[in-house]
């Protein structure tokens, strides 16, 4: 039995099972047509991951909080970030890992009376901490201020003319390492924290880019790394601190650590050293005869918003 | 490397050959050596001041031809307890040569400019007058404009010995130890200045693990025109939130 153009008939509805002939409803081509599209789009929201991925290795994601990693993993790790700097920024580095000192708890004096606004200090942080250029980014910033107010918004942080004005005082503000720090109790993840000797440190790989603690700062201190830094080779900083200055990561927060890879060693910081008017004055304030106590006991010294109980070790005084 | 931070410092640095050179020596009481280096140039016979002159004869014979000549060894104050070893505090002294003298430039027979110790004239010429003024001088000296008070060339400079500064007392004080001369008018900048908080430094604020240097006042201010001139900052941030100054409202 044939129907008239001769294919055999099968059943009642003119098909004989053979997938070419099945009739295809809209139904399912709607069906696969949305799979698809929902598989792309899938694709699609997982591509980030794959470009995280290439910039974050196993290793990273895995990696314990710095406080839980043994000398081992420590040396591990730095010699994970070394090979990392080595392959994206083309620079040999050396990262330590130098611990805070018994019997030494870093202050930091600023004397706002010889303090010209050269923006010195500014550019040896940025070199220093190896910065991203394209930003200029740098820990410190540097408020023209009106004279007889302490009002940072009438403050300029980008004036671009000689200094300084007649009617003008300056104010570099950088981290104050508070002992109150409101940055620390706001982490979510705990991956800042107040070292023994005072300096307020980031984990940059157990930072999650969350921001809060740059919103808790009152000091407006702290960095985020919005993107990933560019430096060229010959720039980059070779002596690198774990918690200080190493490359940081894209999107995790950043700040001053009074570039513990340097004081730890006894050195000073870049800032002080780069100060043409001396207005910097660094040390270990448990030593009664260091040159930061010298100034606490016999300068008018005060310390920034001091009302809101921060506590800072960063202390201003004037000469006269 | 070794020590990579320091190799980003452009110039040499002098610190680090004294401090191999030296190594950790021990200083004792502050406060003494300070008191004895500033009664210094007047003390030679006081024996109190033996160990001064030891160490000037060390640091004028270290600065022989082999050594950086813009480096003296004047001040040996160190802000740690008395007993603990500690690394030197080098005072740089800009422009100086070995025998610690002034010097001027002056142009030559053959039209080029010499360092010309003051001696080349002044010991032939009659000694002017200490009230001297700048303004008044009519050969030699006149392109130096002098913005310093109510100074005269006397008050700092003046016979005999024109290589070293005048003490208002009339005793001489070498250049490397300028701040006894200019701590007599500004001695709250003086007093600042050896605890610390006047004029920069380099190096260690831990003297245990390394030296230290810092500066005469003439290595940042010029003696005859002290005064800070300003100057162009470096580049402000250029970030998102830094951009230059408007005077927008965000209602």
């Amino acid at each position: 039995m044939t129907d008239e153009q001769g294919r055999p008939a099968a059943g009642g509805d003119g098909h004989d099972g053979s997938i070419w002939d099945r009739r295809v409803s809209r139904r399912t081509v709607a069906k696969v047509g949305a799979g698809m599209l929902g598989v792309a789009a899938f694709g699609r929201a997982l591509a980030p991951l794959t470009e995280w991925a290439e910039s974050l290795s196993m290793d990273e994601f895995l990696q314990r909080h710095y406080k839980e990693l043994t000398p081992e993993d420590m040396a591990a790790v730095i010699a994970r970030v070394e090979a990392e700097t080595k392959r994206d920024y083309g620079a040999d580095v050396t990262v330590t890992d130098t611990k805070a000192q018994d019997g030494v708890q870093f202050g930091y004096a600023l004397n706002l009376s010889v303090c010209i606004g050269c923006r010195k200090c500014v550019e040896a942080c940025h070199l220093e901490n190896n910065h991203d250029r394209a930003t200029n980014n740098s820990y410190i910033r540097v408020f023209e201020m009106d004279k007889g107010s302490l009002d940072f918004e009438r403050g300029d942080a980008t004036y671009d003319h000689p200094v300084p004005q007649p009617d003008k005082f300056y104010l570099p503000v950088q981290c104050q390492q508070c002992d109150n720090p409101p940055c620390v109790s706001v982490c979510p993840v705990e991956a800042t924290w107040k070292e023994q000797d005072g300096v307020v440190v980031v984990d940059y790989d157990w930072c999650i880019g969350c921001r809060y603690c740059e919103a808790a700062c009152p000091y407006h201190a702290r960095r985020f790394n919005w993107k990933r830094p560019e430096i060229p080779a010959a720039e980059v900083n070779p002596n690198q601190g774990y918690l200080s200055n190493r490359i940081r990561p894209q999107g995790v927060m950043e700040k001053c650590t009074f570039c513990l890879h340097r004081t730890r060693q006894g050195r000073l910081p870049a800032c002080l050293e780069a100060c043409p008017t001396g207005a910097r004055v660094f040390g270990n304030l448990l030593d009664p005869s260091s040159e930061i106590r010298w100034v606490l006991a016999n300068k008018r010294v005060f310390v920034l918003k001091e009302e809101l109980g921060t506590r800072p070790r960063f202390f201003y005084f004037f000469d006269k | 490397m070794k020590d990579p931070g320091e190799s980003r410092t452009s110039e040499p640095d002098p610190l680090a050959h004294r401090s191999r050179g030296a190594g950790p020596v021990r200083r004792a009481d502050r406060g003494g050596r300070w008191a004895r280096r500033g009664s210094a140039p007047a003390a030679a016979s006081a024996g109190a001041a033996w160990a001064l002159g030891l160490t000037l004869a060390v640091a004028i014979a270290a600065c022989g031809p082999h050594e950086p000549p813009a480096l003296v060894a004047a001040n040996t104050w160190s802000p740690a307890a008395a007993g603990a070893a500690q690394h030197e505090v080098v005072v740089r002294h800009a422009g100086q040569s070995g025998r610690l003298g002034l010097e001027v430039a002056a142009r030559g027979p053959s039209g080029d400019w010499a360092r010309v110790p003051c001696a080349t004239c002044h010991t032939l010429l009659a000694p002017p007058s200490p009230a001297q003024r700048v303004a008044g001088v009519s050969e030699f000296h006149t392109g130096l404009r002098l913005r310093h008070g109510e100074l005269t060339c006397g008050s700092c400079h003046g016979a005999p010995d024109y290589a070293a500064l005048r003490l208002a007392d009339g005793r001489d004080v070498q250049p490397a130890d300028v701040m006894t001369l200019c701590g007599q008018c500004h001695g709250s900048q003086r007093r600042d200045w050896e605890h610390g908080a006047h004029g920069g430094m380099r190096g260690h604020w831990d003297l245990t693990r390394g030296p230290r240097e810092r500066q005469t006042c003439t290595a940042c201010h010029d003696p005859h025109a002290p005064a800070f001139v300003g100057m162009n900052p470096a580049p402000g941030p250029r970030d998102r939130f830094q951009g230059p100054r408007t005077e927008e409202h965000h209602d």
